[in-house]
């Protein structure tokens, strides 16, 4: 009854009713979009750091995260990639030597960390290869097949993922590497490192592919050879690895499988990508704040107007409360009418805006929202051109868990005001 | 059977230095059943006494006993249920919600009380049908004329059966034809729910459907009589 009373009482102020409601949507489409934007944009930046840098999970030996030494391999790695590889969870396991190196080109040199991979592994597990300008690709995507002098060129000049066997050594570095050691693709550069006996090991590497991703660092000082490669310039055997790095079918089987494989190992130090990249955790976990403060602050701006229509309402029904007051309606009615009322006055905008952003998200979230026309240097930044906004279902629930609680917060001073009313005197009052 | 009793009863205003002796020591009972008027000049004290009657105001000086109770005994919010459940209220104006239907707002009070569903629509149709206005059980206050929502008042004021019904000027915003039909309607009520009814007025013609006029002046009561 008083339900009904208060959903009507609503509309019995038609305009000034919208006015507030059109507040409370136009509040949360921008509340609800720019947080989905943000999201959006440190979803990708997780996701591409996934792909590209840590994949979902790795094992080291306890102490090698602390103290790189050679000698710190994954115990019977071999069997261990074996079985994980074989779980359902799984989708793709690479077994990786990686050793702090020198390298240098003619111009400069640098240290980066050298991974030994499997190429064919590692294709699976993480993306370099989609990262690289790889001839091959543009050779298909031009239509070229032959001659096979443009084949060449291309390969020459555009580069390659370790695709063909090769006499030399190759190497894939990132751009960022690229440019700090002024090398192009067919580059030579030396790689010079201490072997596991402190004797000095070295060895010429032919640049087969520049890869480009949104991290610099990781471009800086992530550089990929064939494992086998690494293995006779360190005189680690080929079958050991200092990192088994595990691509996951499913994102969200991180968290239990981490737990389930430090069980079945427990000799060795299961990561997942946060404790890999922690600022990456740090980043994704802040924005959640930050994006409930913004809405916080909405909400609050918006809870002034409510207060202030809802104290208009109170002065208005003077009389009418005086004679509800009078007939029988107690202050827990009273109060709960004007609550109720104030709270179906705030859902009503916030359930529309949620819907219309709702609605944004899903269009712009698969469409893309492109800002290169507005700001050219987007990806200097590390972040990618085209933004897909994207948001969860639990944000909407919790908004309107927010909004339920503004309204209840906004009613409070009016139906305060209404309960200190006497019945005889509100109905004195002449209008 | 004596419902209402009014001892000694004081009303006085502290308006800032000035005192205003409102109501000024009035004794009255009120039996069961009865159709009294409270009648006199604008300012002698009719609305004070009948709010402090129904329970909205508190006597300065005096008691004022339902059945048995002490009214001014009870804690505010008990007065408010006693008030619900014992005394219909008709005011000059403002009675109806107004986004309610006609048999909603008879209804109204029968909610508050949980009463089954069926028996409040049984009660509401009988109400509205004798108050003639079993045609616009629908209707919302705002699409009524003046005299067709002072009737709804009335059933709603019956509605849950009350000791007594208390009525301020219920007629003042009404033409003579409006007010005799509001009069002829209370009286008929009276006679068959056996409800009483007290109401205030300066109207002649109303004056003359009571059969008993109280009539104050100053706050003190000034003749008591039966009529007819
Ligand atoms: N809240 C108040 N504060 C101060 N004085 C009041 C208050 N309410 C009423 N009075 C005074 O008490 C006296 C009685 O007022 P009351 O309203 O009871 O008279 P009434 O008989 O109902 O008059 P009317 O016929 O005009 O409605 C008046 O002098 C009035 O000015
Ligand atoms: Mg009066």
């Amino acid at each position: 009854m008083i339900f009904s009373i208060a959903w009507k009482n609503v509309w019995r102020n038609r305009m000034r009713s919208m006015i507030v409601m059109i507040a409370v949507t136009i509040g949360m489409i921008g509340g609800i979009f720019a947080s989905a934007i943000f999201k959006g944009m440190s979803d990708q930046r997780v996701k591409e750091a996934i792909k590209y840098e840590t994949s979902h999970i790795q094992i080291h030996h306890p102490r090698f995260k602390e103290n790189q030494e050679l000698a710190y391999t994954v115990d019977s790695a071999r069997e261990m990639a074996a079985l994980i590889g074989s779980m359902e969870e799984v989708a793709a396991v690479s077994s990786r030597l990686e050793v702090p190196v020198m390298i240098k080109s003619s111009a400069t040199g640098t240290g980066v960390q050298l991974l030994g991979v499997d190429p064919g592994q590692e294709r699976k597990v993480t993306d370099i290869h989609q990262a690289i300008y790889d001839s091959a690709r543009v050779a298909r995507q031009f239509g070229i097949s032959e001659p096979k002098r443009i084949r060449r060129f291309l390969r020459d000049s555009v580069g390659q993922y370790f695709r063909e066997r090769s006499r030399s050594h190759q190497i894939v570095i990132g751009q960022e590497l690229a440019e700090q050691l002024k090398v192009d693709v067919k580059s030579k550069v030396v790689v010079n490192l201490q072997t596991a006996d402190g004797s000095l090991s070295g060895g010429v590497f032919r640049v087969a592919g520049i890869y480009r991703i949104t991290n610099s660092t990781f471009e800086n000082t992530m550089a990929f050879v064939r494992k086998d490669a690494l293995a006779s310039l360190t005189g680690l055997d080929p079958g050991s690895a200092h990192e088994l790095a595990i691509r996951l079918k499913d994102n969200r089987q991180v968290p239990p499988m981490v737990s389930k494989l430090q069980r079945i190992y427990p000799q060795v130090q299961v990561m997942s990508w946060k404790d890999i990249q922690p600022s990456l955790g740090m980043v994704t976990q802040w924005l959640d704040v930050m994006l409930y403060f913004i809405m916080v602050i909405i909400l609050l701006a918006l809870g002034f107007g409510i207060v202030n229509t809802m104290l208009m309402v109170v002065m208005e029904r003077v009389k009418e409360l005086g004679m509800l007051m009078a007939i029988g309606m107690n202050r827990v009615r009273v109060f709960t009418m004007i609550m109720l009322e104030t709270i179906f006055l705030s859902i009503t905008g916030g359930v529309v805006g949620m819907a219309i952003a709702g609605v944004l998200i899903r269009y712009f979230g698969s469409a893309g929202i492109n800002l290169e026309a507005f700001s050219k240097g987007f990806e200097a930044i590390g972040y990618s051109p085209m933004l897909y906004p994207q948001i969860g279902a639990s944000f909407y629930l919790t908004i309107t868990g927010l909004i339920i609680l503004t309204a209840i917060v906004a009613s409070i001073y009016p139906a305060v005001k209404a309960l200190r009313m006497n019945p005889a005197e509100a109905l004195r009052i002449e209008i | 059977m004596k419902i209402l009793r009014l001892d000694n009863v004081h009303k006085i205003y502290d308006e800032s230095e000035v005192q205003v002796h409102a109501v000024n020591g009035i004794d009255l009972d009120f039996d069961k059943g009865e159709f009294a008027a409270i009648v006199g000049p604008s300012g002698s004290g009719k609305t004070t006494l009948l709010n402090m009657i129904g329970g909205l105001d508190q006597p300065t000086r005096g008691e004022i006993i339902v059945d048995s109770t002490h009214i001014g005994q009870l804690k505010p919010s008990r007065l408010i249920d006693f008030r619900m459940y014992n005394i219909g209220f008709v005011f000059q104006a403002y009675n109806l919600i107004p986004v309610l239907t006609a048999r909603e707002n008879v209804e109204f009070i029968m909610h508050l009380q949980k009463w089954p569903k069926h028996k409040r629509q049984a009660r509401s149709k009988e109400l509205l049908e004798a108050v003639g206005l079993g045609d616009r059980m629908d209707s919302r206050p705002g699409k009524m004329s003046g005299g067709q929502q002072q009737r709804v008042a009335v059933a709603r004021a019956l509605a849950s059966k009350p000791k007594f019904v208390l009525a301020d000027e219920p007629t003042a915003n009404l033409d003579s034809r409006s007010t005799e039909n509001l009069l002829d309607i209370m009286e008929q009520l009276n006679r068959q729910e056996q409800v009483t009814f007290i109401f205030s007025t300066h109207d002649n013609r109303v004056v003359k459907k009571a059969h008993r006029i109280v009539t104050i002046e100053d706050g003190q009561v000034k003749t008591d009589e039966p009529q007819k």
